[in-house]
């Protein structure tokens, strides 16, 4: 009863529930966290706006994203993900997302940031739609914890439109 | 065998796995745990998914590009590693440009770090479960320790300690025999 390896599982069992229980408190202090971030995008030159020889629309243009995210980050945040996705709808499509522009924030210290920068992914409509399309510009937040639950956000960012011609 | 065991309890295809690569770093290292649930609702552009389109291996990666058919209500799906440069266009196996959503089998909704290792070592060094008999039995011992960690604890404790027990009664019967063997020479 009294072996080494009895003792050895006793000791492992409890110290895995410790750690299970540390984790599983470490998780649910996030909810104690209620982020106020903000953020505005603006949109400074559509850079050039055609259509493709498949016949989609492409439109590459560059943005203006200030963001102060500080207020997402807790004890238990690894990293938080951002990204910028453009949303509209088409005739066809009831919903398109198309994400522009994203980064890891590794801290606290780089979560208050200003970048002036085109679009990282090609803007590219399923179609041919993007003339005069009006869309939103979404900030979304994917808060990867050291353990437990991910949170994710977003901020709509809403009155962008495109040129009426190509360019 | 964990594993089987929990698909059973969860009736789902696989609530849980394990990190294989380094492509969604500095997020999900290799041996990382993710959590899944698979929802009704449609997929949306961030979201982690695990994807399978007829390979060996499941997917772990984000959704950057989403486009949902008014009529269908059917989505055209783009995905992309975070640490990896291109998106996976290329490595769809269905030869087409978007991923369809009955590719995915669940989106990732917790994490845990490391404790896949177990299951990465279980699986691509099978050496280790065939050194000697007391390295045998700690390795039973690691295994169901973290499977406590995720499952029922005490029913477990309870099969850990049969196994245990068992483990020890081989022992002795290998003992006894041997004893045998030397007293009929």
């Amino acid at each position: 009863m009294h072996s080494f390896g009895y003792r050895l599982n006793a000791l492992l069992t409890f110290a895995v529930t410790i750690l299970a229980l540390m984790c599983a408190m470490g998780s649910l202090s996030d909810n104690l966290n209620t982020p106020s971030p903000s953020a505005e995008i603006q949109i400074m030159n559509i850079n050039w706006f055609q259509k493709q020889p498949q016949g989609n629309d492409e439109v590459s243009l560059t943005m203006n994203i200030s963001a102060d995210l500080q207020s997402l980050f807790t004890w238990n945040t690894k990293q938080v993900f951002i990204f910028v996705a453009a949303e509209y709808e088409t005739p066809k499509n009831s919903l398109n997302q198309v994400s522009l522009w994203d980064a890891i924030i590794p801290a606290k210290e780089h979560a208050k940031f200003w970048i002036h920068t085109s679009n990282k992914y090609r803007f590219v409509d399923q179609g041919n739609n993007l003339r005069g399309k009006k869309f939103n510009l979404t900030l979304h937040w994917h808060v990867m914890p050291k353990t437990g639950k991910m949170f994710a956000d977003k901020l709509v960012m809403t009155g962008y439109s495109l040129p009426e011609e190509y360019r | 065998m964990v594993w089987k065991g929990l698909i059973c309890i969860t009736g789902s295809e696989s609530p849980v796995v394990v990190v294989l690569t380094g492509s969604m770093e500095p997020g999900f290292k290799r041996g990382d745990i993710l959590f899944l649930y698979m929802s009704k609702d449609p997929i949306r552009a961030g979201e982690i998914v695990v994807f399978n389109d007829g390979r060996k291996v499941p997917i772990v990666h984000r959704v950057i590009e989403v486009h949902e058919r008014r009529d269908t209500r059917e989505a055209d799906i783009l995905t992309k590693g975070d640490a990896n440069d291109m998106d996976d266009r290329v490595l769809y196996t269905s030869s087409q440009h978007w991923l369809q959503q009955k590719y995915i089998k669940g989106r990732a909704v917790g994490f845990l770090p490391y404790v896949g290792y177990v299951t990465i070592i279980m699986t691509e060094k099978p050496v280790i479960k065939v050194w000697n008999c007391w390295n045998f039995k700690v390795f039973m011992l690691i295994k169901w320790s973290f499977s406590f960690f995720l499952l029922n604890f005490f029913k477990l404790s309870v099969v850990a300690l049969i196994i245990l027990y068992c483990l020890q009664w081989c022992k002795q019967l290998t003992k006894r025999q041997g004893f045998c063997r030397l007293s009929i020479c």
